[in-house]
């Protein structure tokens, strides 16, 4: 795969946008706070995964600068990164090499990162720089609103190491285990796969009020374990929620759970291009709604029907049926019925599709029901 | 310490009552309570982030697992908690701390507004914790500009202070943290074989700290000849016989963090990292020596420029810091990047650590360590 081909495209689309909004240079602020609900500009831009807080330094056309932090990363960078020009600081000189280099960019210049921008370092740039830069706000994020094809592969990676990881549930998991152990078992194997993350979430209990974090509890006969397990390969995520009753699965349980299959099948029918995104929503709600359920699809019953999901949130970001993007070929996203049942408690289902021009095509593969011991 | 980890937490995230008990934090409150009296200040407000979240941990134990959290402390009356989190998470939320109220940040700089508006602050005297550090510019932006009238004091130092001299509880939960650390990297020589990744090999080392109760675990390493350049992350090198493999190695539990410095050998026979391994262990033995109340990090620093000699390995060494503050922030107060000359006092817990990149080789060796009245304590 042309992984720097696909870079220099992502870098245009920047330049393009720029361009529109009549920037002439952009400094590209990051923190090095990796985790899935940011997009990571360096490593869409520059595919490195920074140790340090760190900036892009773009002009509308030409390749990259990038200042890095630490000194000690540097070689790992420049060996990772395909243009030349890269340079390492001490982070409490970040600010002013930052400064320094966008003094040499052409005008009028634009900053995005002030969301995640610590006050004092703005404090530090903004008084190094000759007049304050205008707010690039989601400049890079909205311009990667659909995946390439290095991304999307990356994607397809990250949702086939979540499926290993739910395996890995299903195989380990036993009575008197801590939570936190499964977790720690199924962590490892995803990294072992490649896995670089994960932002997981698992709850067990014989009735879940929400999905969380993992705790000491230890696992009891009967448990429903609800897992959200979203590993990332080369900075992609993927998503994959699903539900495991350690133990035998109750009619009641199968009943419910169909509701969740069949809402998220209305989901799937609805996320196709063109359409709202807050279609999918609408849809899951209808199917849980005539149920008798309608009341519950909100907080704290429910989060969101979906969001998008590659490298942190993005468009069409929360899928409720208030969201307003449209769904484009390329998207990637997470669809989602999670949903407390007042019979059952908590349940999951969710996976991460790529929406293709006759809809969406799933990436993670586990069958779609309900899963017990020994099914 | 570092690393290109995720910041949020995935690990067991419990509260051990038994071992941090709700007294302490209350006992805490009282103090800053105090110290607000003595101020002038109607309230403080105490910020942080997933990645810098000690001062917020340190009052309320609470830890955000995304985004930011905030407590409000008045100077009378009971504190206020607010995270970044649904209404779905304040059950789990409520059980990791021991502050009552907990409400969800909508946009923060219109629920801090809304906040000091409804205390009738809006003219008062708040201190601030933690902001310039964590706090988002275009939030803090909108919270000044919400808030024409208020005279905003920056208090962290207060906490640094506090924090930099470690209670009972907290050491005895920095011991368990290491304990956790140690045992976890028991596993390395066995795992250290040839024909295995480094993948592999740490994604079993990572997965037997998380399943010992570890909340987080951070690890950069290097093996072979990268051990000559520097370390990074864990990459997919298929380890040989003899090869040296530098680990630099944190794990959190219980909100407090313990990091470790080791080399080894795959295969455990004598590799060329030997010599320079038996050189970083002398500059650690040289820092601990000189770990003492009294000492500064920057006293620290030089001891171990003096024990390293070699002009370029001493400044490679430089690059990673040779020493600073540790408990619930894997990095904190005090910090070698400030070249801080404040002297250290009793109970100030210390990651020390030497890095040495030369000649086609590597070694590190760092541990956690704690200074007592009665000498250093490792608690790694």
């Amino acid at each position: 795969m042309d992984v720097k081909g696909d870079l220099e495209f992502r870098v245009k689309r920047v330049q393009d946008a720029m361009a529109e909004r009549g920037y002439g240079g952009l400094i590209i602020y990051y923190g090095a706070q990796h985790n899935m609900l940011r997009t990571d500009p360096i490593l869409l831009l520059a595919d490195l995964r920074v140790i340090g807080p760190c900036a892009l330094l773009l002009a509308r056309s030409g390749a990259p600068r990038l200042i890095l932090s630490p000194p000690w990363d540097l070689a790992r960078a420049r060996a990772a990164v395909a243009f030349d020009d890269v340079v390492a600081v001490e982070e409490h000189d970040l600010a002013k090499e930052i400064a320094a280099g966008a003094k040499a960019l052409p005008q009028p210049l634009a900053v995005t990162g002030r969301e995640i921008m610590p006050m004092g370092f703005a404090r530090d740039l903004y008084a190094a720089l000759p007049s304050p830069p205008e707010d690039g706000d989601d400049i890079v994020r909205a311009t990667a609103a659909t995946r390439t094809e290095v991304e999307l592969d990356r994607i397809a990676r990250a949702a086939a190491i979540a499926d290993a990881g739910f395996e890995t549930l299903r195989q380990v998991a036993r009575v008197g285990m801590r939570e936190y152990e499964l977790a720690a078992e199924m962590n490892s194997a995803m990294e072992a796969l490649g896995s670089e993350d994960n932002f997981g979430l698992m709850s067990a209990g014989h009735h879940n009020v929400a999905i969380r974090a993992v705790t000491d509890r230890k696992l009891e006969e009967g448990d429903v374990i609800v897992g959200e397990i979203t590993p990332c390969y080369k900075g992609y995520f993927a998503q994959l929620c699903r539900t495991y009753i350690l133990g035998e699965a109750t009619d009641l349980q199968r009943e419910k759970y169909d509701l969740l299959l069949r809402a998220q099948v209305a989901g799937l029918e609805a996320a196709r291009p063109g359409r709202p995104s807050s279609g999918i929503a609408a849809a899951v709600n209808q199917v849980i709604g005539d149920a008798g359920y309608g009341e519950y699809c909100r907080q704290p019953y429910m989060r969101t029907r979906g969001h998008g999901l590659g490298m942190g949130g993005v468009v069409p970001y929360d899928v409720t049926e208030s969201s307003g993007p449209e769904i484009a070929p390329g998207m990637t996203m997470v669809i989602h019925p999670n949903q407390y049942i007042p019979e059952t408690g908590y349940m999951m289902l969710g996976d991460t599709v790529v929406i293709e021009d006759d809809g969406p095509r799933s990436l993670t593969k586990t069958p779609r029901r309900l899963f017990w011991r020994g099914n | 310490m570092r690393t290109l980890h995720s910041i949020l937490k995935h690990g067991g995230l419990f509260w051990d009552r038994e071992l941090l008990p709700p007294e302490n934090y209350t006992a805490r409150y009282g103090r800053i309570q105090e110290t607000m009296r003595a101020s002038g200040d109607d309230a403080w407000l105490v910020f942080g982030d997933v990645a810098r979240y000690g001062n917020l941990t340190y009052l309320t134990n609470f830890l955000p697992r995304v985004r930011s959290a905030m407590a409000y402390l008045p100077r009378e009356g009971a504190p206020v908690l607010y995270a970044s989190i649904g209404l779905r998470d304040i059950p789990a939320a409520k059980t990791l701390t021991w502050v009552d109220e907990i409400r969800v940040f909508g946009r923060v700089p219109a629920s801090v507004a809304q906040l000091i508006t409804d205390e009738g602050l809006a003219k008062g005297r708040i201190g601030l914790v933690g902001f310039d550090e964590t706090m988002p510019v275009a939030d803090w932006d909108a919270v000044a500009a919400a808030l024409p009238d208020v005279d905003w004091q920056v208090r962290s130092g207060a906490l640094d202070e506090l924090r930099a001299r470690k209670d009972t509880s907290e050491i005895a939960a920095m011991r368990a943290a290491g304990r956790t650390a140690l045992t976890a990297l028991e596993g390395a020589n066995e795992a250290l074989e040839p024909g295995t990744t480094m993948r592999q090999v740490f994604a079993r080392l990572e997965g037997a700290a998380r399943g010992l109760g570890a909340e987080d675990v951070r690890i950069l390493a290097a093996s072979g000849p990268q051990t000559g350049i520097a370390l990074g992350p864990i990459d997919d090198r298929v380890l040989e016989a003899g090869d040296p493999v530098m680990v630099h190695f944190a794990v959190e539990r219980q909100r407090y963090w313990a990091e470790v410095g080791k080399t080894f050998t795959v295969g455990g026979a004598g590799g060329a990292a030997d010599g320079l391994q038996g050189r970083a262990q002398s500059v650690l033995a040289a820092m601990e020596d000189a770990a003492t109340p009294g000492a500064s990090i920057a006293d620290l620093a030089a001891v171990a420029r003096a024990a390293i000699g070699d002009g370029s390995l001493a400044e490679g060494a430089a690059s990673y810091g040779f020493a600073h503050g540790i408990g619930l922030d894997a990095e904190e107060y005090p910090l070698i990047a400030s070249h801080d000359d404040a002297a250290l006092a009793p109970g100030a817990a210390l990651a020390l650590r030497a890095v040495l990149h030369g000649e086609g080789t590597g070694a590190i060796a760092g541990r956690t360590v704690l200074i007592g009245d009665d000498g250093l304590e490792r608690l790694t």
